[in-house]
């Protein structure tokens, strides 16, 4: 079974914050009104607990998946207090490598602490972007911030990474 | 014949990128990353230095990449002005689009500078003295002085350093400049720890089609001073050291073939 987890910063996102002065300040993309930063964990398991049960039990007994001090996780990204104003409306961008990546020493250490059997841990970078609402969010992040024909965008870099949208 | 080390927020290295420079007898300042274009249009060259602008945030040198100097560079680049990118400085150039340059070189592939990776393991931050080798000297401005058969100590700093190319047989048919990880012998092997940091066909660095912009991963600029390059090296500058006989480092060269190039354009 698959567990997904969105761990976000939860006092200060540099990340986000300087992603959006470049969009806003440099590339003078201004529709783009919020930007949020997740790390995207993808762990397969046999457990037949909840997500939440499933990750609270990983991240009461290590920091491996994320610093509980200053880091905190969900497990879905379309909670309704989540949801947008009315003023834009979100878009989420999973990042991911196209260059295959080992995390079999950390499945290990996570089996180490705990008893939840994981087989495969796979990592992706996920962006929420708030975008104006009189612009069609998907096609704006697809035309400004990601990697086009004619432009090299800013949330991923197409030579060693793929992206695609999350959707509800 | 004044060159500009331009200062991001993060760089670490452009003060002992200056005493490179100087000590080769360039002309060089430092000059804000938020200068205007009108002050940067009065430099010959530019260097952008190591470090870590940005924090390195969203990815190494993306954020520097959007900066409206950079569309200042990538237009004096395109008129033939030398830019050297060291380290971050490299990341920049890659993320900027200024290499490969496709409006004079269609032949290149896009490159990117992906984190190091060791055996499909995510490797971390490397810092560590490597060996490398420079294919067609003569094409760049930056290194005409070496040859082929130099196999030269220099150090690396970095985790984001892995050179992919979305066309790596291009690129290995490719006749630019290109500096390539090697052992102390001179082969170039793809296994850790020749290559450090898993780049395509070993590359640590590359020039543009017309020679005058260079992005480098290692540090040069770590290697012009004698007392810069360690004793326990396998090398004969290290031996010179170990007997109190070495005079520069050799990279020294390479500020000076670009000191000898801007007084020729003078």
């Amino acid at each position: 079974m698959l567990f997904e987890c969105f761990v976000y910063q939860k006092h200060i996102d540099l990340h986000a914050i300087s992603a959006l002065e470049a969009i806003r300040g440099f590339m003078k993309v201004e529709h783009c009104r919020f930007l949020r930063r997740y790390v995207h964990w993808i762990v397969d398991a046999d457990s037949e607990l909840s997500s939440d049960a499933f990750f609270s039990m990983i991240t009461d007994n290590s920091y491996y998946l994320l610093n509980p001090n200053k880091e905190g996780f969900k497990t879905t990204l379309f909670s309704k207090s989540e949801k947008s104003d009315q003023t834009s409306s979100s878009v989420f961008v999973d990042v991911f490598p196209k260059i295959a990546c080992d995390y079999h020493e950390l499945k290990d250490k996570l089996n180490n602490v705990s008893d939840l059997q994981i087989k495969s841990i796979d990592k992706r970078i996920t962006w929420q972007c708030d975008i104006d609402i009189s612009q069609d969010a998907q096609a704006f992040v697809s035309n400004f911030l990601l990697p086009g024909k004619s432009h090299s965008g800013i949330l991923a870099n197409p030579v060693y990474e793929s992206f695609s949208f999350i959707t509800n | 014949m004044s060159v500009a080390v331009i200062q991001f927020p993060g760089s670490n290295c452009e003060y002992e990128t200056l005493r490179a420079l100087r000590s080769s007898g360039i002309d060089a300042d430092i000059v804000s990353w938020n200068v205007n274009e009108d002050f940067a249009l009065n430099y010959k060259a530019f260097v952008l230095p190591g470090g870590f602008s940005f924090q390195d945030r969203v990815r190494a040198g993306v954020v520097s990449s959007k900066l409206p100097i950079l569309s200042t560079i990538k237009q004096k680049a395109s008129e033939g002005v030398p830019v050297l990118g060291i380290c971050n400085g490299c990341q920049i150039l890659a993320e900027s689009g200024i290499l490969p340059d496709f409006s004079t070189d269609t032949s290149l592939s896009h490159m990117g500078l992906a984190p190091n990776m060791k055996e499909n393991k995510a490797h971390g931050f490397v810092c560590d003295w490597v060996y490398v080798k420079i294919k067609n000297p003569q094409s760049s401005i930056f290194t005409k002085y070496f040859n082929e058969e130099d196999v030269i100590p220099i150090q690396i700093n970095h985790g984001e350093g892995n050179f992919k190319f979305t066309d790596k047989e291009t690129v290995s048919q490719a006749q630019g400049t290109q500096l390539v990880y090697c052992t102390d012998a001179g082969e170039v092997s793809v296994s850790y720890p020749t290559n450090p940091n898993g780049s395509d066909l070993n590359i640590a660095g590359l020039c543009n089609k017309q020679g005058n912009v260079l992005a480098m991963m290692p540090h040069p600029e770590r290697g012009v001073f004698w007392y810069q390059i360690p004793r326990y090296l396998n090398h004969a500058d290290a031996q010179k050291r170990r007997n109190s006989e070495l005079l520069s480092g050799p990279w020294k060269k390479m500020f000076e073939s670009l000191r000898d190039h801007l007084e020729e354009t003078a």
